[in-house]
């Protein structure tokens, strides 16, 4: 091999880089042995390759992504059919939102913005007559009002709602506000129809005293 | 064999090869054509001739033993052997009969003892079948080739390059990644490596230079 052939076959560089054939190879190094310039050529790219691995052997490690982002990555199909699925599904639950339940939330609000008819039910106080039956409060209408009798002041009022399975549905406390009666409103156009068993009692510090016991049947409407 | 173009003509007198010290202490080697009178100086035992010959040719059977990946006590004893055998043909032996083919000359004894050693290795030591592959130490064997300086320019060289660029070098010299699979990962051609690899080279083989001669220029300075 004469030097032009090696520079027409580039084997310079195709010699550190390993891609001659063995016999091209052979053919190469018996020239390089006696040729400066290929001799100079082999030994700064080989001199710049070991180099080049020491650098990149110190570099801190790259921060390693997990297999499935770096698939979605190389693979935008699926990440462009997996972002449609999502869009779709907010845009199905934005529809809902707004065909169905929004028209049904604003026809509430505009029944309680309008002057109205409303049950006032006054709930027997407590007896210690075992055999008395407990009174049942029937609702039809989105609310109801529970008054109670107060014996005395109390400091608050605990209330109550549990459904026939004894799960608590509503419960809560308020303030006394001065007056002889509790007026409690009770919300239930969210109650699915059945019976509810509603008490109330008064506390004054840990003390507690039963103001009442009722039975809430709420009817289909 | 004839080099198309020679070195520089003030680094070579023809016949003499010019060779010295230099003045970070680091044995330069001007790469120069051999002759008669290096044959013959070298056989007579002329101390800067000797030199230049185990300089020079230590880096040529570096770069050939590397490529062959040899362990690296290996690769050193065919080195040793190689000098010491062409030596021993010069002063004992018939000598050459191409002086200006030396070099090839030094090749072929390479491959001779090179072939001894493996058929040596062989003999001795029959691998089994199941032994599990050598771990690679061609970094040990490139020990030479790496130090801060140079370290320091690739790493420069390196920086300078496009992202894309710098990737194709980092998974071929560093993850030893398949070439095909590399080539098709970042959508190259086959060649394209091949055109990196000497854009890369002569960038840092001017940098290389431009700081070596900074060096010679500020280093007398000091020694005054």
């Amino acid at each position: 091999m004469n030097h032009n052939r090696a520079i027409e076959m580039k084997s310079p560089m195709r010699y550190v880089l390993g891609d001659l054939a063995p016999a091209d190879q052979d053919e190469f190094e018996e020239h390089l042995a006696d040729c400066s310039n290929c001799m100079n050529e082999v030994w700064m790219a080989t001199t710049f390759a070991a180099n080049a691995r020491e650098v990149f052997r110190s570099e801190p490690a790259k921060p390693t992504t997990s297999s499935l982002l770096a698939w979605l990555r190389w693979r935008p199909f699926p990440a462009l059919a997996l972002s449609a699925a999502l869009n779709i599904m907010f845009a199905v639950g934005l529809g809902y939102g707004v065909l169905h339940v929004y028209p049904a939330l604003r026809g509430q609000i505009a029944e309680l913005n309008e002057p109205g008819a409303i049950d006032v039910v006054s709930v027997r106080g407590v007896v210690r007559d075992a055999t008395a039956a407990t009174q049942i409060v029937k609702v039809s209408g989105p609310l109801v009002v529970l008054s109670f009798d107060l014996p005395q002041h109390y400091e608050r009022y605990v209330y109550s709602i549990t459904n026939a399975s004894g799960g608590v549905v509503l419960s809560g406390e308020v303030a006394d506000i001065g007056t002889d009666t509790l007026n409690l409103r009770v919300p239930t156009w969210h109650f699915a129809p059945g019976e509810y068993k509603m008490t109330a009692a008064g506390f004054i510090g840990s003390q507690r005293d039963d103001l009442g016991v009722c039975l809430l049947q709420v009817l289909k409407r | 064999m004839t080099p198309v173009s020679d070195p520089p003509q003030s680094n070579v007198r023809r016949g003499r090869p010019l060779y010295n010290n230099g003045s970070d202490g680091c044995l330069r080697v001007e790469f120069c054509i051999f002759d008669a009178s290096y044959v013959e100086n070298l056989a007579a035992g002329d101390p800067a001739t000797e030199a230049h010959f185990s300089a020079y040719f230590a880096k040529f059977l570096t770069l050939k033993l590397r490529a062959r990946h040899l362990s690296p006590q290996m690769a050193e004893d065919v080195r040793q052997e190689t000098l010491f055998r062409v030596l021993k043909a010069l002063r004992q032996g018939s000598g050459v009969s191409q002086p200006e083919r030396f070099g090839a000359f030094v090749n072929a004894v390479c491959n001779n003892t090179l072939l001894e050693f493996l058929h040596q290795q062989g003999k001795h030591s029959p691998v089994p079948e199941n032994t599990p592959e050598p771990a690679d130490d061609r970094i040990d064997l490139a020990g030479s080739l790496i130090n801060e300086q140079s370290k320091r320019i690739v790493a420069e060289v390196l920086d300078g390059l496009a992202s894309k660029d710098r990737e194709i070098l980092r998974l071929v010299f560093f993850e030893e990644a398949e070439r095909q699979e590399v080539c098709k990962k970042l959508g190259v051609e086959a060649d394209y490596l091949r055109v990196l690899l000497h854009r890369a080279k002569s960038r840092f083989e001017q940098a290389y230079l431009r700081k070596r001669e900074s060096l010679s220029r500020v280093r007398p300075l000091f020694s005054l």
